[in-house]
């Protein structure tokens, strides 16, 4: 697609294009900062106005829509909402407290290395579905202020997310608009992570780990967990496994394989569908597939679908190509002030709003830098800037990822409510010692 | 034939700071299973059950939304669950009221949609005149109730029925679920 060639420039009352893009992009996003609106409909009551107003048509617009995006996003959690019905998440949740001795401190070790991990397969948001009932119920039992594990997850789930493509929505995002493979994440984000981890649980040591106690009675009562029992359905399991295996060495493979991503995880999610409906009844089949679907976040698809336009439309109308210029004045074209200021203020940006569109409107800010580092082969320490940034800022408030939220919602229920400062309080010093730690990194590998 | 035809007058009631040990005495006294509670106004302000009761005796993690599908690796452990039951019983009915699933019926809703509440929410109904300064209690709906009230107007067209189903006809107040 040639630049700016969307721009249709059809604008009612024969308005500036560059002011009614912006300023529907402006309001969008401040809406959204707002909360006050379910942001899945305000970003698409602003996507379609960006048609509705002219700015694309209709065709344009969907040309912004990143399928491939929206397709490994929904084809992932399919699949993980069949997976988990398999007790699979629980049982290894239960054998990693048992295998501490149920000590808490060990616990928290351990959940908040399986968070890190099944985040960086799956996403962030199922992954503390899946951890947080099960470190409420252990914490319960040991009778501990369950504060410290939600903590760590939070900021295990972040962490664990940016080592992937397929870890954290603006990975998902970068990988398909550069485009990267998995391959490329694992070997430029994933040596870092375990470092940033050990650094951020031993802070969490020090605050509380160190403290941490549990009467033996309370640790005989995990101890007496029977893991094997929460596995279900173990042909559900196997089927599950063998589907997820399947679908991530397809990503570990796909340039060879010459497949995208969505491709992969849609085949995925088919071929488990498949599995688990062949020999049932049309009438079964469709309440499972469509039980299946209902588990998909909506809210989260719909939310990009709505924003992939909006940003479409102002990078349309050149806008983003000047926010990129300012960018470029203000480093002086320098690559390593520029990787480094992307780093830090997608950092800042992604504690304080939702980092989603934050990225959204930072890969065509990006690509358009292009000419001046000389190609687009040059722009690698920025993109993996903008991924560290976004998917570690997270971390920076309750409000920074929507795994935060969820997790929060969760404390709230059981009675342990997270609250806003408290939390940010502690969580935005250990993120920007994160990001201190990814400046390192970024500058030592790929800057110097 | 509306619901203030066919619903249990004057039924036993809990105030909200009385103790769950209380409420529960009352219950099984009366063979019932739910219980309105009223505030200190005499105001309506939710239902205590049995099934509330059973929610307070299970971890949190179980209870929450989306809650733990299955709690079958847990030991069988006897002493847990009594100990619960042992905090539970002294504390006031209100920490444990549902009031946001609470399905509410009027006095002159007709009997099909009686019937379909009572088969939407598996507990009984609160019958409730609604006037200006809120809702006042004036009643409580049961399966036992309706099934009652449709025998007493059988007549002599099928006696059998009739019969089986005036079984707890002098109860005259909730014991189904």
């Amino acid at each position: 697609m040639t630049e700016h060639a969307d721009a249709v420039m059809n604008v009612i009352f024969g308005w500036d294009p560059v002011w009614v893009a912006g300023t529907l992009f402006v309001l969008t996003y401040a809406v959204i900062m707002t909360e006050r609106v379910n942001r899945a409909i305000v970003a698409l009551l602003g996507g379609m106005l960006m048609i509705m107003t002219g700015v694309l048509n209709q065709e344009a617009a969907l040309r912004g829509e990143d399928f491939n995006t929206l397709g490994l996003l929904t084809g992932m959690m399919v699949i993980v909402a069949i997976t988990r019905r398999s007790g699979v998440f629980q049982f290894v949740a239960i054998w990693s407290a048992k295998k501490v001795g149920a000590q808490p401190w060990g616990i928290l070790l351990m959940l908040s290395v399986v968070t890190a991990i099944f985040s960086a397969l799956l996403d962030n948001v199922t992954t503390v579905l899946l951890i947080v009932p099960v470190t409420l119920l252990i914490t319960q039992e040991l009778k501990v202020t369950p504060f410290p594990f939600l903590f760590t997850e939070i900021l295990s789930s972040n962490i664990g997310g940016a080592a992937t493509l397929i870890g954290d929505p603006p990975n998902i995002m970068i990988g398909s608009a550069v485009p990267f493979s998995f391959n490329d994440f694992l070997i430029n984000l994933a040596p870092i992570i375990p470092l940033i981890l050990l650094m951020t649980l031993a802070v969490v040591w020090v605050i509380w780990g160190r403290k941490m106690h549990a009467s033996d009675e309370a640790r005989q009562n995990i101890m007496s967990f029977n893991e094997r029992n929460s596995i279900t359905d173990a042909r559900l399991l196997k089927q599950s496994l063998f589907v997820l295996t399947t679908v991530i060495s397809g990503f570990i493979f796909a340039h060879q394989l010459h497949l995208e991503p969505a491709t992969i995880a849609l085949f995925g999610a088919a071929l488990l569908l498949l599995l688990t409906n062949i020999k049932r009844s049309s009438e079964s089949q469709a309440k499972d597939v469509h039980a299946s679907f209902a588990e998909v976040e909506w809210i989260t698809i719909f939310f990009f679908v709505g924003l992939f336009i909006l940003v479409h439309g102002v990078e349309q109308v050149g806008l983003l190509e000047r926010l990129a210029n300012a960018v470029l004045d203000f480093t002086g074209g320098d690559l390593a002030n520029t990787a480094l200021m992307i780093l830090w203020i997608s950092a800042i940006f992604s504690a304080l709003v939702d980092n989603i569109p934050f990225v959204a409107t930072m890969i065509p800010v990006i690509k358009s830098m292009a000419p001046v580092f000389g190609g687009a082969e040059n722009l690698e320490p920025l993109w993996w800037s903008l991924a560290l940034g976004a998917c570690l800022g997270g971390n920076g408030s309750l409000i920074g990822a929507s795994a935060n939220l969820i997790v929060a919602g969760y404390a709230e229920q059981a009675g342990h409510p997270i609250r806003f400062v408290p939390f940010m309080l502690l969580a935005f010093p250990m993120m920007l010692m994160s990001i201190v730690i990814a400046t390192i990194y970024i500058y030592f590998r790929y800057l110097v | 034939m509306s619901a203030e035809q066919f619903m249990s007058r004057d039924p036993v009631t809990a105030h909200a700071d009385e103790r769950v040990r209380n409420a529960l005495v009352k219950m099984c006294d009366k063979h019932i299973h739910n219980l309105p509670v009223m505030d200190s106004d005499g105001k309506f302000i939710g239902l205590f059950g049995l099934r509330n009761l059973l929610r307070a005796l299970l971890p949190k993690a179980a209870t929450i939304s989306p809650a733990l599908k299955s709690l079958v690796f847990l030991a069988d452990n006897l002493e847990e669950v009594i100990e619960s039951l042992q905090e539970v019983a002294d504390q006031p009915v209100k920490n444990y009221l549902d009031r946001d699933h609470l399905i509410l019926c009027r006095t002159d809703e007709p009997i099909m949609e009686v019937i379909r509440k009572l088969y939407e929410a598996p507990t009984s109904l609160p019958v409730v005149l609604v006037e200006s300064d809120g809702a006042h209690l004036v009643g409580m709906i049961s399966y036992w109730d309706i099934l009652a009230h449709i025998s007493s107007q059988l007549g002599d067209v099928d006696p059998r029925l009739k019969s089986a189903c005036v079984i707890n006809d002098n109860e005259g107040s909730d014991s189904s679920d």
